[in-house]
């Protein structure tokens, strides 16, 4: 895209007095706006079709300026070099302080068959003088490797016929590049790296988004991550400048306030070419996770479920699948975070059903879901990982009376066992409900972090009394040194055993009590 | 069966059974008492419950049960707690220490006379009325993790009781006890991060004429001193009992 540049201005600088188009050292020094850092042998780049506008003037420009209130034109050092369209016939010419000189480029003109041109100016009969350098940036084409690339695979990039950069300046790997730039299908600047955005193998430091080439390296690859959108991307090659922020004043202030270019790396005008591709989605397979066994809740109603999925690993392992939970019966409230390897979680709230999130290989997966809030009633929930997924359902039993942890006994009855003390109280037997130990241990062995436990049995008693309104089970946490106790008793349906899940950020023991009552 | 004694009383209500070998019955062996701060319950014996009510009457009582040979009640009548966040404000106990029967070896606390069951081994005591004159009839229960927890009427918190975490009514709780073995009290400062971590489970009297009656609570703070701190309701991990002390 053609575009029109006007500079800041350009000042004469005091230098040793000799005559207009000298060539002592010293005299005619480089004007550049932006020191050594980016485009240090250059004062701007242009492409073919490009207009540009340079005011020159010998008023003070950081150096305390000179006495003539106009700037002289001392021609070029080749007749090869385009002269500014202010200039006369001879090379020559002069303007006002504020002046511009301008050009328009025509690249197949002769004057820019070497990609350059160095005007020179001067005042105060040669006192004070300045040089500004233009380079014609011209490529013969520029494309990735492919017009489709999956997620977590890569796409190479190659610049060729590459004319009018400078070379590379050892010790400043910022100097002299081109810059690469990534847009969705809106417009938009794609500046997540990493697993969900992008990655160049030759990238700026301060910025990774943007990539970078330069006369010794004409390719690229773009790592697309495994969770980055799918769709259509636009990756853009621009030259450097042009831009108000980066511009300095030869005493080093920042004083330009305009300028056709909003960035000097990734500005629009600044494109020299582009190339279309569309990410697709990555390819690959996954464990499948396992939820654990279906859940009886007796009559606790709400009943909270928290498992994990185990570990999941993918093949490749940079595939990422999408995860995400399904509520397939009632209200199962089903939710996850994802939990690494190590056992911290990239984020540690839980994401609900309607929100898909992308699993590395070796993370699991933590699942909630919520049981019935009604008795005779199941809920399920579904975790779903890349094609494959696990169900887990809470089931309540009926509401009968000596089910319910809430119901006691009948105290009207006058017949049965009464045990009575000295004082003629009753201490024991019918109309009252007192406990009896049916087994209190200690767990042999650990229960690891997220895990359950071997299945405990409670001894003698029938399976339908294994629920909290004729049996009740207390565990005892023993880990010193903690603030966290968090553990989860599963009893078995229609057994008499129980398990039961750490929720403890690491393996524990404890002891157990069993009552019946 | 064959032999023995089998008890059920009004609703299918278990009371004793010969069948169900290994089986004893809880006795209560020493209490009221009143617990000291941080200090081993007198009378205490490994495998022992302790059941507890507020001295007072009212407030509420946590447990640690980090060594289970050696619980101690925990009264934290401080509030400010470390860094602002509120320790449970914990008060005195009176408790109860109730022990299986075959562990217990008392004979005359009941007169020389009543009933004793055996087990089938012919020695180990099922229920022997001389071991008490003392009986500890459960009044409430509930079972895991169905009171919601959280920080109730404690300053910065809550104010209003939730009806989640009620577990007995009544306006009289003068001899209401609750399990203690469902309780803890942690607090806890890494050595190397520096970051503390609190977590309390227990039971709350309320007295008064608005909603009296005994209360779960259950909290956990996660401190990063200078940074922040996050607090999280704890359900009740354990079943919860309560109990009315005859005598």
């Amino acid at each position: 895209m053609a575009t029109t540049y006007q500079t800041p201005t350009v000042y004469t600088q005091d230098a040793p007095s000799v005559p207009a188009g000298g060539t002592q050292s010293g005299q005619y020094p480089l004007y550049t706006f932006y020191g050594s850092n980016y485009l240090p042998s250059r004062t701007m780049y242009v492409k073919n079709g490009d207009t540009f506008k340079i005011p020159l003037s010998n008023a003070d420009g950081g150096d305390g300026g000179g006495t003539q209130t106009t700037v002289n034109y001392a021609g070029t050092t080749s007749a090869a070099d385009p002269d500014p369209a202010e200039a006369n016939t001879s090379q020559g010419g002069n303007q006002s302080n504020g002046s511009l000189w301008t050009h328009t480029v025509n690249a197949s003109a002769t004057a820019w068959n070497d990609n350059e041109t160095k005007w020179y100016f001067f005042a105060d009969s040669g006192a004070r003088t300045v040089r500004v350098e233009v380079a014609l940036i011209e490529i013969t084409s520029f494309a990735g490797a492919a017009n489709t690339v999956n997620q977590g695979s890569t796409l190479v990039f190659t610049l060729s016929g590459l004319t009018g950069l400078a070379a590379p300046v050892s010790g400043n790997s910022a100097a002299n590049c081109l810059y690469l730039t990534i847009r969705d299908s809106s417009g938009n600047l794609v500046t997540t790296t990493g697993s969900s955005g992008i990655t160049w193998s030759n990238a700026g430091t301060a910025n990774p988004y943007i990539g970078k080439m330069q006369t010794t390296s004409l390719t690229n690859t773009l790592t697309v991550g495994a969770s980055m959108s799918t769709g259509s991307y636009t990756c853009r090659l621009m030259h450097f400048g042009g831009a108000q922020n980066w511009v300095t004043n030869v005493d080093g202030t920042t004083t330009f306030s305009g300028g056709l270019v909003n960035n000097p790396f990734y500005g629009t005008a600044n494109q020299l070419a582009s190339f279309s591709f569309t990410v697709n989605p990555g390819t690959g397979t996954n464990t499948t996770p396992s939820l654990g066994d279906n859940i009886n809740a007796g009559t606790n109603l709400s009943y909270p479920v928290d498992t994990n999925s185990g570990t999941i690993t993918c093949d490749p392992t940079t595939f990422e699948p999408d995860v995400f939970t399904s509520n397939t019966t009632g209200s199962a409230a089903a939710r996850f975070r994802l939990k690494n390897s190590n056992g911290t979680y990239p984020t540690t709230s839980y994401t609900s059903v309607g929100t898909t999130l992308q699993l590395t290989s070796g993370q699991s997966v933590d699942f909630k879901m919520t049981g019935p809030s009604g008795y005779s009633d199941t809920t399920t929930g579904r975790l779903t990982i890349g094609s494959v997924f696990d169900e887990l359902s809470v089931t309540t039993s009926a509401s009968a009376d000596d089910s319910d942890t809430d119901a006691l006994v009948d105290t009207t009855s006058d017949w049965g066992l009464i045990i009575k003390n000295d004082a003629g109280n009753q201490i024991f037997g019918t109309g009252q409900k007192q406990g009896h130990v049916l087994v209190a241990a200690s767990y042999s062995g650990t229960v690891a972090s997220n895990g359950t436990s071997n299945p405990i049995t409670i001894p003698g008693i029938a399976a339908a009394d294994n629920i909290p309104g004729r049996t009740a089970i207390l565990i005892i946490d023993k880990q010193a040194n903690t603030g966290e106790v968090n553990w989860i008793v599963y009893r078995a349906s229609n057994a008499t055993t129980f398990t039961v899940y750490n929720g403890n950020a690491e393996a524990r023991t404890f002891d157990y009590i069993v009552l019946r009552h | 069966m064959g032999y023995g004694l089998k008890v059920i009383g009004g609703n299918d209500t278990f009371i004793i059974d010969s069948d169900l070998t290994g089986a004893r019955h809880l006795v209560v062996v020493a209490g009221p008492s009143t617990s000291t701060h941080n200090t081993t319950y007198a009378n205490f014996s490994s495998g022992d419950l302790i059941f507890a009510k507020p001295l007072s009457g009212s407030g509420r009582i946590v447990t640690d049960w980090q060594d289970p040979s050696n619980p101690k009640p925990i009264h934290s009548s401080n509030s400010g707690g470390s860094y602002g966040y509120d320790y449970p404000n914990s008060v005195q106990q009176s408790y109860l220490v109730v022990r299986p029967s075959d562990n217990v070896t008392a004979t005359d606390q009941n007169g020389g006379y009543g009933l004793t069951v055996f087990d089938t081994n012919g020695t180990s005591k099922m229920y022997d009325s001389r071991q008490t004159s003392k009986g500890l009839d459960i009044v409430a229960l509930k079972g895991q993790y169905q009171c919601l927890g959280g920080m109730e009427l404690e300053s910065g918190g809550s104010t209003t009781f939730v009806s989640g975490n009620h577990i007995y009514a009544g306006g009289t709780l003068t001899n209401i006890y609750s399990c203690m073995n469902s309780s803890n009290s942690r607090i806890f400062t890494h050595p190397l991060t520096g970051h503390i971590y609190h977590n309390y489970r227990g039971y709350m009297y309320r007295t008064g004429s608005t909603d009296p009656g005994v209360y779960y609570f259950g909290w956990s703070w996660v401190i990063i001193p200078g940074v922040y701190a996050t607090f999280f309701d704890s359900r009740n991990v354990n079943d919860l009992i309560i109990g009315e002390l005859v005598s």
